[in-house]
């Protein structure tokens, strides 16, 4: 038996497993693989690659996505559903932590904005798990609409401003922060997440679920 | 009139009082730049640069002396260096730069501590450059000198060693008076360094003797007799090492000796007593100056710089270990209320691995930099480097590389336009390097003298060790034959050199490192194979943080001592 209070349970999981894997891959391929300083001729294009960062962006939204689709399978509502969704969020960043602190001794000096990453990354998973429990409450979209329409503004989110205006994507905003962006450029990267939770927030707090027994 | 029109009046006072001011500090301040040896640049050495101050402005506080490079086809570049002027306000200054590119003149400005430009001097070089080094002539002498020599004045002999750059040999005549101790010290460390140094000194020694003169000469002792032929010729006892090269009339008439990497040769009659065929004759014997260069060996030893990071497979270890613990606890405790608390607290546990893990030996560089030095020391020290760079950024790096002197950077043929901009101020060079760029810098510069050695009889070397490191790899050079050396304790000590082993062992380090290499450049250039010589390495590294840009630098040391014999 499960429990609708419990943080984390044996069906909601899965998404942390991918957040924890692909990081650590991404992890694993942000070492550079060159030994000396001639090496880094070599493998110009790779060395020093903050994948990780990228990856974490990727797969916190996916994340949230997934929190937000299994929020609304447990019939969460109101302002407790934010809170859970929050603090499940938090536990993936968690989750995050031990790469990260090796992430540093990869790009030296810049404890600040790993800070800024690890927060513009919760605000994109809350985001995104609000959006998906909208799209995934029962009723709205049918659960195979649901799904892709979910998946489809994923995408969107992630790769059409890289056309244009790549700060509005999370990966774009990344790229600005690692780039050590000025204040205003890095205010910039927040604004969509913060506006998208400003925005969704209320109406999934008020959505009805399917509750689970 | 009106209130409109006394407006007007005012601003026009304010702005005469300030033209007429401005062109009062300008007109007041007098400096004259000169620049060259014996008033020639040669592309690509160094040159000294002198400035003579006349009442300067009270808010002078440096000169800044730019350079602009390249062309359109090329790429254009700055360089700038900032020297600090003397607190009292007439002067002189000298200072050694490095002269890239003669097609446009070189800049002098005279600045406040706020960056205003109180004065400037446009110096055009197109007319002072030469293509190759040159002879360089002080005194008079009877007959002009064969080849291309240029003279110099007493008072526009450079003092700073590494001024000569552009010698190929430097010749001294009749003098009115004699050097300066400055003078005479920048001359014996351009010899340590490899310069050749050529003295005319019959019954004119009396006038040039100095304590540094002596030194440099190849005999000890020096007393003027007469010849066979009534000629007045400096005589003396000859230094060990030291060579006869020509005799006249049953004297020693030009007599050779090494000092440092460099030679000395004494003429032992007087500069205006001699003859073309005779000045011909004493030419044929100067060896040229030889520079020392490690730009290669600087490169090659960055090359094999080890990068800072940590372990994939550490990495790879971590996220195995994260994976499987996730499963693990939410298998054994999923849906209970301290699931989550659990798995915090186990991934608290990695973290905390990581943090002790990714300790600062393997947090990446931004800056990578390996200096080869080499230092020549005899009663004299001189340091000649050359630091090899490279950014192991995604992002440009801008960073104060700390050096001894002025610096010089070989240039590539082209360059992306503005791209080597540097600036020299206070002992640091500002570069901004672009992502995996990579650059060069040669110094040379003075250095104190930490070890002396001195061979009694054939089996002790007395050493004194004045620094405070013990140095782990040393030798024995005599006349090429390598003596193994003990590490070289801090102080004074004694090693007998029946003890040291055979030299089975590698010349210097271990086979194939840094130091060995550089034993064999320095060999090679400087010819150690004669005389007796201490040469001592080592291998020193250092991390440091410049506003937000890291660099781990390598230094590279051989020190190669002159060894003096009882």
């Amino acid at each position: 038996m499960t429990r609708s209070s419990a943080l984390i349970d044996r069906d909601s999981w899965r998404p942390y497993f991918s957040l924890v894997l692909f990081c650590g891959i991404a992890l694993v391929l942000s070492v550079p693989g060159a030994r000396v300083v001639r090496d880094l001729g070599s493998a110009p294009f790779l060395f020093g690659f903050p994948t990780f960062f990228y990856a974490q962006a990727l797969f916190m939204g996916s994340l949230g996505l997934g929190l937000g689709a299994a929020s609304a399978e447990r019939g969460e509502r109101g302002g407790r559903m934010v809170v859970a969704l929050g603090l499940r969020v938090l536990i993936g960043q968690l989750l995050c932590l031990p790469y990260l602190v090796f992430a540093r001794s990869l790009l030296p000096g810049r404890g600040g904005t790993f800070a800024l990453i690890a927060l513009f990354t919760t605000l994109v998973a809350l985001a995104l798990a609000m959006l998906g429990r909208l799209l995934e409450q029962p009723r709205r979209l049918g659960p195979s609409l649901g799904f892709l329409a979910k998946y489809v503004l994923f995408v969107a989110y992630y790769a059409a401003p890289l056309l244009g205006f790549p700060s509005l994507s999370p990966l774009g905003a990344v790229r600005l922060l690692l780039e050590g962006a000025a204040p205003p450029e890095a205010l910039l990267a927040f604004v969509v997440p913060v506006a998208l939770l400003a925005a969704l927030s209320p109406f999934a707090a008020g959505a009805r679920g399917e509750r689970r027994v | 009139m009106g209130r409109r029109g006394l407006s007007s009046i005012a601003i026009f006072l304010t702005f005469t009082g300030f033209v007429v001011g401005s062109w009062t500090v300008f007109a007041a301040s007098t400096f004259d730049v000169t620049v060259g040896l014996a008033g020639r640049v040669v592309p690509g050495r160094l040159a000294p640069i002198r400035l003579t101050f006349a009442d300067l402005p009270s808010g002078a506080t440096r000169l800044c002396i730019t350079q602009h490079i390249g062309n359109a086809w090329r790429g254009e570049t700055t360089l700038s260096y900032e020297i600090p002027v003397p607190d009292t306000d007439c002067g002189d200054v000298e200072v050694a730069i490095p002269i890239y590119d003669a097609a446009r003149p070189l800049r002098v400005l005279l600045l406040s501590a706020d960056g205003r430009r109180l004065a400037e001097r446009d110096v055009e070089l197109r007319s002072r450059t030469v293509d190759d080094a040159f002879q360089v002539a002080v005194g008079a002498f009877s007959v002009p000198l064969p080849g291309q020599a240029a003279s110099v004045s007493l008072a526009d002999l450079p003092k700073t060693w590494s001024a000569y750059a552009a010698a190929e040999s430097v010749w001294i005549g009749r003098v009115r008076s004699g050097l300066d101790a400055e003078q005479w010290d920048a001359l014996a460390r351009w010899v340590l360094s490899g310069g050749s140094l050529v003295v005319f000194a019959g019954a004119d020694l009396f006038v040039l003797d100095a304590p540094r003169l002596r030194d440099l000469l190849p005999i000890l002792n020096p007393s003027l007799a007469e010849r066979g032929d009534n000629a007045p010729a400096l005589t003396g006892d000859l230094r060990s090492g030291a060579i006869t090269l020509a005799r006249r009339e049953g004297v020693p008439w030009l007599i050779q000796r090494r000092y440092g990497g460099g030679n000395v040769l004494l003429v032992t009659t007087d500069a205006l007593a001699l003859d073309a065929a005779e000045l011909s004759e004493i030419r044929s014997h100067t060896p040229s100056s030889r520079g020392l260069c490690l730009v290669g060996a600087a490169s090659e030893f960055l090359d094999l710089q080890p990068i800072d990071r940590p372990s994939r497979w550490v990495a790879a270890v971590l996220t195995s270990l994260a994976a499987v613990t996730l499963p693990a606890v939410v298998g054994r405790l999923g849906g209970r209320r301290w699931a989550a608390p659990v798995l915090c607290a186990a991934f608290a546990v990695l973290a905390l691995f990581s943090w002790i893990y990714t300790d600062s030996a393997r947090v990446g560089s931004d800056l990578y930099r390996t200096n080869a030095t080499v230092l020549i020391e005899g009663s004299l020290g001189v340091s000649v480097s050359s630091s090899a760079l490279c950014s192991a950024s995604r992002q440009p790096v801008t960073a104060g590389v700390g050096v001894d002197a002025v610096p010089y950077e070989p240039l590539p043929p082209s360059f992306e336009p503005g791209s080597r901009d540097a600036t020299y101020r206070d002992g640091a060079v500002r570069i901004t390097f672009a992502p995996g760029e990579r650059r060069v810098l040669v110094t040379q510069s003075d250095a104190p003298v930490e070890f002396r050695a001195r061979l009694t009889g054939d089996e002790e070397l007395r050493l004194s060790n004045r620094g405070s490191r013990v140095i782990e790899d040393a030798l024995l050079l005599v006349d090429g034959e390598v003596l193994p050396l003990p590490p070289l304790e801090p102080g004074e000590g004694t090693v007998y050199l029946s003890d040291s082993a055979s030299d089975t062992m590698g010349p210097l380090g271990p086979e194939g490192g840094p130091l060995g290499r550089l034993f064999a450049l320095v060999k090679d250039s400087l010819t150690l194979e004669r005389g007796t010589w201490l040469v001592a390495g080592e291998i020193t590294e250092r991390m440091r943080t410049d506003g937000g840009t890291s660099a781990h630098a390598r230094d590279v040391t051989l020190y190669v001592v002159e060894v003096g014999r009882d």
